[in-house]
């Protein structure tokens, strides 16, 4: 059995980076039709309306410091986040070196919410991860490019609903849920303070006058330090101890593992002597960040300038240092989809504090919404509404529809293949490259079925054969190979008819009928009306193998017969038109699903074909 | 105090509330597990060694790497009769990563049968004229053998009956080319018998030597141990009376030429005792002296012919018998990795280490083991992932 789907699959790499090839083509397309849609609309409306627009959009009131420090710095953060997300390993890594850790030792239902997640995504590792850097690319652009109005409030509700998305499933609640969650090491989630940024951006423009929200947020923010130094200071969770009994204490193993990822080699080296310095002095460490936390949320919470101003100072140099130095900047390694916590903690920071200090005076009623264009003269219909209603919209209401365009693009595609029960063949091809094309007569052979029938090649014929060899006592891969088979007749429906599922004893000393219909009853195939496993003596056996160039090989000392996991595909006429290496790999259910569909597939297109 | 401190004192208030809430999520608590007592023994580990009664003998034990990883490899050794040396005989085709069961079908023949692993559900069972020099399939046993080193036994002309792990008794056709259910052990715990031993788990399976079926097991009362006999569909306990009453297992019983032999367990904590008994071939039901193991447990016992026995002890001991009647003889400082015991030619024992790809017999030799003999396996590391 090969070693399943790793992340660095040239395969699935290649499929993924045409994916997004393709899909950027469509994003600029989509850019294109919509800038030259919006000139041209423009085009249509009155000289005086255009001239309206440009005097009210010139005295609208400004946007807040803080909330464009919000959109802006979040904008560009799932920008980023984009970026990352479109690394070559994304599509088969993310599920096992991102998803699955964050969620080992969260509480079953978080586990199981979290692998049906998973489990989505392997079905469809290609469209999920191009998905995600569309959609992250689409919310980063709607954010940056709308300053104001509903549709920069729609941005961050945007925000809101893929953070949430990120955080539950992606995050497995940021690891608050799983013992001893640390804010050292991103507890309670990235994806959770973008949901927060997201919601203060999404929130009336109105709110952010005076210096209210400013004060409540960083409220907000001290409760939260202060109860994440408590979980810090929390005994029996190996934060106090650099190490325990020889072993790296938890502080001292997150750090170590992180200097271990790839990345620029002073940044490692850097990293791993803050984990050697960490492990000899444990517990100074820790006190340290628990007394800056605690400190710093209890400044926050008194609400009192002078106080804060020296307590964000310290704090975001403490972020700085524990974003360097503990979560080792977060994106390195090929697998990294955030640069992790502390970059949003100190953004939210420093948005509230900005919002408290500089907050813009209450503005008269109406001042700070996107200015209304002048009513058309009777729009005559729909299409001359919507052609005004363009023309008289801002260029970042223009960039944001172009935004909401690469979200259509990112969620299209996988809402598709989610809608989809079997999994995408691709996961086949990169287990185990193309199927090779054959031009060539099968063999003609003549052996018994499980039903004691006499059956030969030339009893088939009108028939498309998915032809495979098992082993009746094969421990791993001939069970997982029949289950795919088994799945490609269900695949194939009425059509399975017209096709024949034969497997053919690989086991010279085990092929007797006894075995044949043992293994049958093990892999329920008795009721699938088109599957026959086909013995016969040692000599007939023999010579199949060598007209269809298989071994089986007798090891001694407890080893299974080794034999090639191959299957041919034989049209109606007796030709040989394919060969598929079926080695199952990790035989994970994505996995059995994209062979039974190549399989499926491969016969479909040779009942199309006759 | 002023609405606006009020206000402030609310919210820091409400912040620590929710910082106490908050760092009490996620905390590892961790349960308060009961202390319950140390359950009864009711199995041993597969490794073991059977005896024909024209002197050949095979050893089963388990070598290569982790059985994790499906990179352990169990092995059937066989020593023909009147040879001292110990060849590889493990059956082909067949991986063996579940286990192997041997069981002697006659003076020079022998069957085994594979304990499922990985993806395989059922046992397939090979079969030997030759002392395991060549092996030819049998019928395979559907479930799968149960993990019980006595799960399958032979009765007059090689006729096999199996224990599986869903606690079917199955028997082989008299052509022995088919298995049919004999009993399963929920109507053999319920029936009269069943209930009044306490029949928890079937844990061995014989043939009497006029080829009648039992079957023995676990069983939490302390009237009788668990051994039974079928007769006309119906089963009856046929035990021996225990030197004091308590609850029992059946470690192992095999019948080997005309006596039937049974290593009992009762007792459980510092009052265990092993308890050998034999039933002839029409005879009553004879017991060995009991034999204090305290806490400690067995980990392979062996039954030979004639009703002579091996079992291997935890903290390196062992203790034979040599015979129906015989008291029990303890050995101490066993070679380590001592896996299991085999007859040695001359009447003596010999102890199997197996470790890795070698595979080692020893003899006893004025008071200390030697190493009479190394057996090198190519383990097929990797053939089974």
């Amino acid at each position: 059995m090969n070693g399943g789907l790793s992340p660095g699959n040239p395969a699935l790499q290649s499929a993924f980076r045409t994916a997004l090839d393709n899909q950027g083509i469509l994003a600029l397309l989509i850019f294109v039709v919509i800038a030259i849609a919006w000139v041209a609309c423009r085009e249509l409306l009155p000289a005086r309306v255009r001239v309206h627009l440009a005097t009210a959009r010139a005295a609208a009131s400004a946007e807040p410091a803080a909330r464009r420090l919000l959109r802006i710095g979040f904008g560009a953060l799932w920008i980023f986040d984009a970026i990352l997300q479109a690394q070559p390993a994304m599509a088969a890594g993310l599920p096992s070196q991102v998803v699955a850790p964050a969620a080992a030792g969260a509480p079953g239902w978080v586990q199981h919410l979290v692998n049906w997640a998973g489990t989505g995504w392997s079905y469809h590792p290609v469209q999920a991860a191009a998905s995600t850097v569309w959609i992250q690319l689409g919310v980063g652009v709607w954010l940056i490019a709308c300053n104001r109005g509903p549709w920069s409030r729609l941005g961050g509700v945007a925000s809101v609903a893929w953070g949430l998305v990120v955080w539950i499933f992606g995050e497995a609640f940021g690891g608050t849920l799983s013992p001893g969650p640390s804010v050292l090491f991103g507890a309670p989630g990235a994806a959770l303070l973008y949901c927060a940024a997201g919601a203060l951006i999404a929130l009336p423009m109105r709110s952010w006058e005076g210096d209210r929200l400013g004060r409540r947020v960083l409220q907000v923010t001290g409760g939260c330090l202060a109860a994440l130094a408590l979980q810090q200071a929390w005994p029996g969770r190996g934060f106090w101890q650099g190490s325990i009994h020889g072993r790296p204490g938890s502080l001292t193993d997150m750090i170590q593992s992180m200097g271990a990822t790839q990345q620029p080699r002073a940044l490692a080296r850097l990293v791993t002597d803050f984990g050697g310095f960490v492990a000899g002095h444990g517990a100074a460490v820790n006190l340290f960040a628990v007394v800056v936390l605690a400190a710093g949320g209890a400044a926050l919470l008194t609400g009192q300038r002078a106080i804060i101003r020296p307590a964000v100072i310290g704090l975001l140099v403490f972020f700085l240092a524990d974003w360097v130095l503990v979560q080792d900047l977060g994106f390195f390694g090929g697998t990294g989809t955030d640069p992790n916590s502390m970059v949003p903690l100190a953004l939210l920071l420093v948005a509230a504090y900005v919002a408290m200090t500089k907050a813009p005076q209450p503005a008269p009623a109406g001042e700070t919404a996107e200015p209304a264009a002048p009513a058309p003269a009777r729009a005559a219909n729909l299409g001359r509404r919507l052609a005004i209603s363009l023309g008289t919209a801002s260029a970042s209401v223009v960039v944001a529809l172009w935004a909401g365009g690469i979200l259509v693009l990112g969620t299209a595609p996988m809402a598709a293949a989610e809608a989809s029960r079997t999994a995408d063949p691709i996961i086949a091809t990169s287990l185990n490259g193309s199927p090779a094309t054959l031009d060539s007569r099968a063999a003609p052979f003549s052996l018994t079925d499980q039903d004691g029938r006499q059956v030969s090649l030339a009893s088939l014929r009108g028939k498309v054969i998915l032809l495979t060899f098992l082993d009746p006592v094969c421990t791993s891969d001939c069970p997982l190979i029949a289950q795919e088979f088994r799945a490609a007749g269900q695949l194939l429906g009425g059509q399975s008819s017209h096709v024949a599922l034969v497997a053919i004893v690989a086991n010279p000393l085990y092929r007797s009928l006894a075995y044949t219909r043992a293994f049958d009853r093990q892999e329920r195939l008795t009721t699938i009306p088109d599957w026959l496993f086909l013995t016969g003596t040692q000599a007939q056996l023999t010579q199949v193998w060598k007209d269809y160039y298989v071994t089986a090989e007798v090891e001694g000392a407890g080893s299974m017969v080794l034999h090639p996991d191959i299957a041919y595909v034989i049209d109606a006429r007796g030709v040989m038109r394919t060969e598929l290496n079926m080695d199952p790999g990790p035989g994970s259910p994505s996995s059995q699903s994209s062979f039974a569909v190549e399989l499926a597939q491969a016969a479909e297109r040779l009942l199309g074909s006759s | 105090m002023t609405g606006r401190a009020g206000r402030r004192a609310g919210a820091v208030t409400v912040g620590l509330g929710a910082a106490v809430l908050l760092a009490a999520c996620g905390s590892g608590g961790q349960g308060t597990a009961g202390t319950a007592a140390p359950p009864a023994q009711v199995s041993v580990p597969m490794a073991t060694s059977v005896g024909g009664s024209g002197g050949t003998a095979y050893a089963v034990v388990d070598m290569g790497g982790s059985a994790a990883d499906h990179e352990n490899f169990w092995q059937l050794f066989a020593r023909a009769a009147g040879s001292a040396a110990w060849r590889l005989a493990t059956p082909a085709g067949v991986a063996s990563n579940g286990g192997v069961v041997a069981a002697v079908t006659g003076a020079s023949s022998v069957a085994a049968g594979f304990r499922p692993s990985q993806d395989l559900t059922f046992s397939p069972v090979a079969t030997s004229t030759d002392s395991g020099g060549s092996w030819s399939a049998g019928s395979p046993v559907m479930f799968g053998l149960a993990s019980d080193p006595d799960a399958l036994a032979a009765g007059p002309a090689g006729r096999l009956i199996a224990l599986t792990s869903n606690g079917t008794v199955a028997v082989q056709s008299q052509s022995q080319a088919a298995w049919t259910t004999l009993a399963t052990e929920r109507p053999i715990a319920a029936s009269p018998a069943g209930r009044t031993c306490g029949l928890t788990r079937l844990t061995a399976v014989a043939f009497t030597a006029q080829g009648t079926p039992m079957v023995a097991g676990a069983c939490d009362r302390t009237s009788a141990p668990g051994i039974f006999a079928e007769a006309g569909g119906s089963w009856s306990l046929t035990g021996p009376a225990l030197p004091s009453p308590a609850p029992s297992a059946v470690l192992a019983m095999a019948t080997a030429g005309s006596v039937t032999t049974a290593i009992i367990r009762t007792g459980t904590g510092a009052s265990a005792r092993l308890v050998a008994a034999w039933r002839g071939a029409a005879g009553p039901w004879t017991s060995s002296a009991a034999l204090p193991v305290s806490s400690g447990s067995v980990l392979s016992a062996s039954i030979w012919p004639s009703g002579a026995a091996g079992l291997v002890l935890s903290g390196s001991r062992a203790a034979l018998l040599s015979g129906t009647g015989a008291s029990w003889q303890e050995l101490t400082s066993l070679p380590a990795g001592t896996v299991t015991l085999a007859p040695e030619p001359h009447g003596q024992a010999e102890a199997l280490t197996a470790r890795g790809s070698s595979f080692r017999a020893w003899t006893l030799n004025s008071g200390s083991w030697q190493v009479v003999q190394t057996v090198s396996v190519q383990i097929p590391y990797g053939s089974s992932g």
